[in-house]
């Protein structure tokens, strides 16, 4: 039995989520999607991290991070989530270079800006990460290194797994009325899946006996003998009595899976993991999930208030053979049928954030919910040196 | 005119040959269900019964996966020499200068406008109206009552859902998918859904 640490205002309370903004979100690695999004010159990301809204754009295959906002009169400079469109206001058409720097004005005459005035002009810019195909940016000037929060394990997963994703993804997002924190609790709490999802994920994830017709043991290209992961630590237990590191917050699990060929097996080049799940929960707000190597799922809990996040979802499979045409009702397929898991969470969750609302504290928690105590534990430290501050 | 076999692996199969039934009282039409598992995967043994080279066929397949369904079906009875033809009710009233491809299965109460093009293995189910010059890519499927206005244009693959309306001069895109029953207008990228099941659209990017 372990006592929970966080009490039940943190999770609707405006102060908390002021002092998250800063502390967590202000000063940690958020995901910010994947580079297939970001593979051609001008293709751009836009997301809405702590109010501020930030552009990832390739500029001549560099990828760059600006706060999306004209120098000139603040309009953002993208106002999709994606696309392809040059680093240029479509408000008064003043453009960009890659390093931020004022490229141009049109009808610049008008303006009467001085030459070293419009030198000094350029777009705010936020340090960028790239780990295979994850996308990372931090919004702090001086920001912690990006291994400081990720392990060299999780980053070697992240990187190996990459290598074998396909080129189309199928992205959407909603909003959720509950806390963020919820749902990376949610994500660490294995034990739910069997009581929330008995007939979405819990099949897929239960000790069973596998059918004649199964593969029983599936190599690994990654997690096999002598394989690159080969050494990767899975499924570590956290000691509590020792300080938590933010490293630790961020955890890989791998369970053994039996494997039997889909239609869309036949469809891929060479799928990275099969006959396991593999799951990466990057604190503070996102999740990777891989089914057999075939099948991959992210999925990103943005705050916007203490009450709400803004779910970001991607689902994509491992790259098909050459020659396959693109396969989005495969994607579409997946897509729903991960929804539907989410579904049955938000259902959940956003009756246990009502729930938390009138409480005076949370139960007890058992000796499987380590995870989610180690998280409380680094949070109310984290935070309680910023409220000093 | 050459006898015509209706074959397909969904129950749609009934529905297209009943209306082949009406389109051509005084043709031989007969119907093959075609046994398949995992969807793609099709028994074609049936086919053996009817000579390509006498037999033209009409593939009847709901718009599952996008229509891709319909379209393996296609490739793989192509192959084995058949020609496609369409079917088109008696109770659908299409104007003379319209062009409609092969496969094509268009239900009683449509209005087809002048100047209209419709590609290959499309199907337009109960009431569909399209306006003057429309232009439908291949295996586009528009359920009941759906109404695209003058100019559209809708890109191969894609499916509109019943009671859905399309403003004049839009563009749909390939592979899209509109599932919600609404007017839908301006340009509609390639790969974009429009689920109930989702807030925004989900849509496909490729790098």
């Amino acid at each position: 039995m372990i006592e929970p640490v966080l009490p039940p205002e943190c999770y609707s309370g405006v102060k908390w989520y002021d002092l998250e903004c800063k502390e967590i979100f202000g000063k940690l690695w958020l995901l910010v999607g994947l580079r297939q999004q970001l593979d051609t010159h001008d293709s751009f990301i836009t997301r809405q991290f702590n109010g501020v809204s930030v552009l990832v754009q390739n500029i001549q295959g560099e990828l760059r991070a600006f706060r999306n906002v004209c120098a000139h009169r603040g309009m953002p400079i993208q106002t999709e989530p994606f696309g392809v469109r040059k680093l240029v206001c479509p408000y008064h058409g003043w453009g960009y270079r890659e390093d931020g720097s004022l490229r141009g004005i049109a009808n610049a005459a008008i303006y009467g800006i001085c030459d070293a005035r419009k030198a000094s002009i350029r777009l705010h810019s936020y340090p960028l990460e790239i780990i295979g195909d994850f996308v990372f940016v931090n919004l702090a000037s001086e920001p912690l290194a990006i291994t400081e929060q990720y392990s060299p394990d999780m980053i070697a997963v992240l990187t190996a797994v990459s290598a074998s994703f396909g080129t189309e993804v199928s992205f959407s997002h909603f909003t959720c009325d509950y806390n963020w924190k919820l749902n990376f609790e949610n994500v660490l709490d294995w034990n739910h899946v069997q009581f929330v999802h008995p007939q979405s994920l819990g099949p897929l994830l239960a000790d069973k006996s596998s059918p004649a017709s199964y593969i029983k043991r599936p190599s690994s290209l990654l997690f096999g003998q002598g394989a690159l992961l080969a050494g990767v630590q899975t499924n570590g237990a956290i000691d509590l009595n020792v300080p938590v590191a933010l490293q630790d917050l961020s955890i890989i699990g791998r369970k053994e899976l039996p494997y039997a060929p889909s239609w869309f097996s036949g469809l891929m080049e060479a799928p990275c993991d099969q006959g396991a799940f593999l799951n990466c929960k990057l604190f503070p707000n996102a999740n990777f999930v891989s089914v057999h190597g075939e099948q991959f799922y992210l999925e990103q809990f943005v705050p916007v208030s203490p009450d709400r996040i803004d779910y970001h979802s991607w689902v994509f499979t491992s790259r098909l053979k050459k020659d396959v045409p693109v396969q989005p009702q495969l994607l579409w397929w997946l897509h729903h049928s991960e929804k539907r898991v989410i579904d049955e969470d938000a259902v959940l969750l956003t009756a246990l954030h009502a729930s938390l609302k009138s409480a005076s504290c949370v139960g007890v928690m058992g000796d499987h919910e380590g995870q989610l105590v180690a998280m409380g534990q680094w949070y109310l430290q984290r935070l309680s040196e910023g409220g000093n501050q | 005119m050459r006898p015509l076999l209706v074959s397909g692996p969904d129950s749609t199969l009934r529905n297209v040959y009943t209306l082949a039934k009406q389109a051509f009282p005084g043709r031989r039409v007969e119907m093959l269900f075609i046994p398949s598992a995992d969807y793609y995967r099709f028994d074609l043994t049936g086919l053996k019964d009817f000579d390509p080279q006498e037999w033209d066929i009409c593939v009847a397949v709901n718009e599952f996966y996008i229509n891709d369904v319909r379209r393996a079906l296609h490739d793989a009875v192509a192959i084995l020499g058949y020609q496609c033809a369409s079917v088109i009710s008696p109770r659908a009233d299409v104007d003379p200068s319209a062009v409609i491809g092969a496969n094509a299965v268009i239900y009683g109460g449509c209005v087809v406008g002048a100047n209209v093009l419709i590609g290959h293995h499309c199907v337009l189910r109960g009431n569909v109206v399209l306006s003057e010059d429309v232009v439908l890519g291949d295996y586009v499927s528009l359920e009941a009552n759906v109404a695209i206005r003058e100019g559209a244009t809708v890109g191969s693959f894609t499916t509109i859902c019943a009671n859905s309306s399309v403003a004049r001069i839009s563009r749909i895109g390939q592979y899209c998918y509109l599932n919600h029953q609404r007017q839908y207008s301006g340009t509609i990228v390639d790969m974009t859904f429009y689920s109930p099941n989702f807030q925004h659209p989900i849509q496909v990017f490729s790098s």
